[in-house]
């Protein structure tokens, strides 16, 4: 592999944004494809730093800087990116549930999920039951991800589950759930189809349910 | 109005002189604290606290943070918490020998609330309402004397700031920052007259939570380390056999640590400090850690953005919290928890909102109080784009130059 490119992924985990920036402009100018630089540079990056943190030697911090720096060599990227439609695994929808404004750990299941080629819909935070379910109508999407941070709003996962099912959908989409205070139990109880502990594992186990 | 002297004092000298305006009689002030309520006994004519009571919150057995604690009232309703806490205040209250005339008390939002038996459930989930925003008198079984309850800014700024505003009351004539760093970090921001306030979670990280070793501050806890020729060594409070580390010993040992190469500026290091058996610093330790001081610069960047302040105009930031004089200020600089242009600005204030809320207590100047109210505004980090820039941007040990 291409020694820049070795470069950029391993900087990934230090945060080092600037120098990540200047190797990609580099590889571009050098004529190296977009999708080499994001995929063997970035995203296998991304995955060493996801790996740490399922193993317990990274934390939190070295993911969000990592997220950043990638997220600012992607706007450079994104240009010279071929856009192809079917290389995408399947559409996910994602957000975190009503009350409930936190996004950091919906944004990192994104990044996962994104770094597994998913083509994920992004509804935000603080998202209504009817809102979910208008989602699910328009995407269509294979799986529907459910995020809170919160006790006093998970509740309202079992909220929109209850909607899927009065609009009659239930039975199209794939509910998955998670976000530090839910558990295997609860998400049984409300009729989840699959829980985790964190954003690593939900791309797998994504990937291992879509192929 | 507080002798400005003497704020510089922590809470709990009792040689501090609140002025006073010859009205006879005693009353009391509470702060109720998440993890530690304080009560004070104010001699009203003196001005002068009598006895100070500080004990942990009871409703800690119902969760350690305030989002436990509400999602348990969601399930069982406020009055088991409301409980707890008010037998505790009431055994105080009768072992005093003196009549009481009144007690007066601030606290965080959720914490006023479930005080006064209301569900504070809509102060903990977006929209983020304020079921109770007024002042309140309200008369409790076994307290025989009136207890009024301080108003909140929103339902996530408390009384807690609005005694800490009072107290320091200069704060409003110039560009200034009031800081509270504790279990949540609030601040505000005066300009123009006008006060812009809002609060961090920063976790319990600064006060010892969540860390492999953390403790409270109390005998035996590590306060400072040091590093002289390779050789690491530490005091601990009373000078005891340490028993663990307390907020202000980790901001040495994290300053030093990074300082010496020990962490490198990423937060990353190479193995686990150990320096007694109750006494270490792990590398979750340094990212919980991260995760806290993140919090606090990146709201102080979007509360100075909000009003397009630049740092180099503060006048002075007012730093208040339990953390008391054991911190040295310079370990604030040099971990990036504080912006460098602020480094010849700070004043500490020692615990602002007990001495605002003992001064409001003795003077029941209700028109201060609705000024300070009327002036202040408060902004929401949850949703700002800006926060969550900075949070990240914020994460490694260099100087905050603010940008």
């Amino acid at each position: 592999m291409n020694e820049n490119i070795a470069q950029i992924r391993e900087l990934l985990i230090k945060g080092k944004m600037n120098e990540i920036n200047a190797l990609v402009k580099e590889e571009l100018e050098k004529g190296t494809a977009a999708e080499v630089i994001l995929n063997d540079g970035l995203l296998a990056g991304m995955d060493d730093i996801a790996r740490k943190w399922a193993e317990g030697t990274a934390f939190i911090p070295e993911v969000l800087i990592g997220a950043r720096c990638m997220n600012m060599a992607i706007d450079i990227l994104e240009p010279h990116l071929v856009k192809t439609e079917d290389s995408s695994r399947g559409t996910v929808v994602m957000g975190t549930v009503q009350g409930d404004l936190h996004d950091i750990g919906k944004n990192l299941c994104i990044l996962m999920m994104k770094a597994k080629s998913f083509n994920v819909i992004d509804l935000g935070v603080d998202v209504s039951a009817e809102k979910f379910v208008e989602a699910v109508k328009q995407y269509e999407p294979m799986v529907l991800c459910l995020s809170s941070l919160l006790t006093t709003t998970m509740g309202n996962m079992k909220v929109v589950i209850d909607a899927l099912k009065e609009a009659g959908i239930r039975g199209k989409v794939k509910v998955a759930v998670g976000g530090a205070p839910v558990t295997q139990d609860f998400a049984d109880e409300i009729g989840a189809d699959l829980y985790t502990e964190d954003a690593v594992q939900l791309a797998d186990a994504l990937v291992a349910y879509c192929g | 109005m507080v002798d400005e002297a003497e704020t510089f004092q922590i809470s709990g000298s009792r040689d501090v002189c609140f002025s006073a305006h010859g009205e006879k009689g005693y009353a009391l002030a509470a702060d109720l604290g998440t993890t530690t309520v304080v009560m004070e006994l104010i001699d009203l004519e003196k001005g002068k606290i009598l006895k100070e009571y500080t004990f942990t919150n009871p409703q800690k057995s119902f969760g350690a943070d305030v989002i436990t604690r509400v999602s348990w009232i969601q399930r069982t309703g406020v009055r088991e918490l409301q409980r707890v806490l008010l037998d505790k205040m009431k055994d105080i209250v009768q072992s005093i020998p003196h009549p009481i005339k009144r007690m007066t008390v601030c606290g965080n939002p959720v914490m006023t609330h479930i005080f006064m038996g209301v569900d504070p459930a809509p102060l903990a989930m977006a929209p983020f309402a304020c079921p109770v925003k007024e002042y309140t008198e309200i008369s409790l079984d076994g307290f025989p004397f009136p207890v009024q309850v301080l108003p909140p800014i929103s339902a996530y700024v408390g009384s807690d700031i609005v005694m800490g505003i009072y107290d320091v009351r200069q704060i409003q004539k110039d560009l200034s920052l009031l800081l509270d760093l504790g279990t949540n970090g609030e601040m505000v921001l005066c300009k123009d007259g006008r006060l812009y306030c809002t609060s961090a979670a920063c976790g319990p990280a600064f006060e010892g939570g969540n860390m492999s070793c953390g403790q409270g501050a109390a005998a035996g806890a590590i306060d400072e380390f040091f590093y002289n020729d390779g050789i690491w060594n530490y005091h601990t409070i009373q000078e005891k056999e340490a028993t663990g580390i307390c907020g202000s010993g980790y901001m040495s040992l994290l300053a030093l640590a990074v300082k010496h190469g020990f962490i490198d500026a990423g937060g990353y290091m190479e193995k686990e400090l150990i320096f007694h058996p109750r006494a270490k610093l792990s590398q979750r330790d340094v990212r919980e850690f991260q995760l806290a001081k993140s919090a606090i610069a990146a709201a102080l960047v979007c509360l100075c953005r909000f009003r397009e302040t630049a740092f180099e105009e503060i006048r002075v930031l007012y730093l208040a919290g339990g953390f008391g004089a054991g911190v040295k200020l310079q370990n604030l600089f040099d971990l990036g928890i504080l912006p460098v242009y602020l480094r010849d600005k700070v004043k500490v204030i020692g615990n602002s909102a007990v001495h605002g809320c003992v001064s409001y207590a003795i003077n029941q100047d209700r028109d201060v109080l609705e000024t300070i109210i009327g002036r202040s505004q408060s902004l929401l980090l949850a949703n700002n784009r800006i926060f969550s820039e900075q949070f990240m941007a914020n994460m490694m040990f260099v100087q905050n130059d603010g940008k």
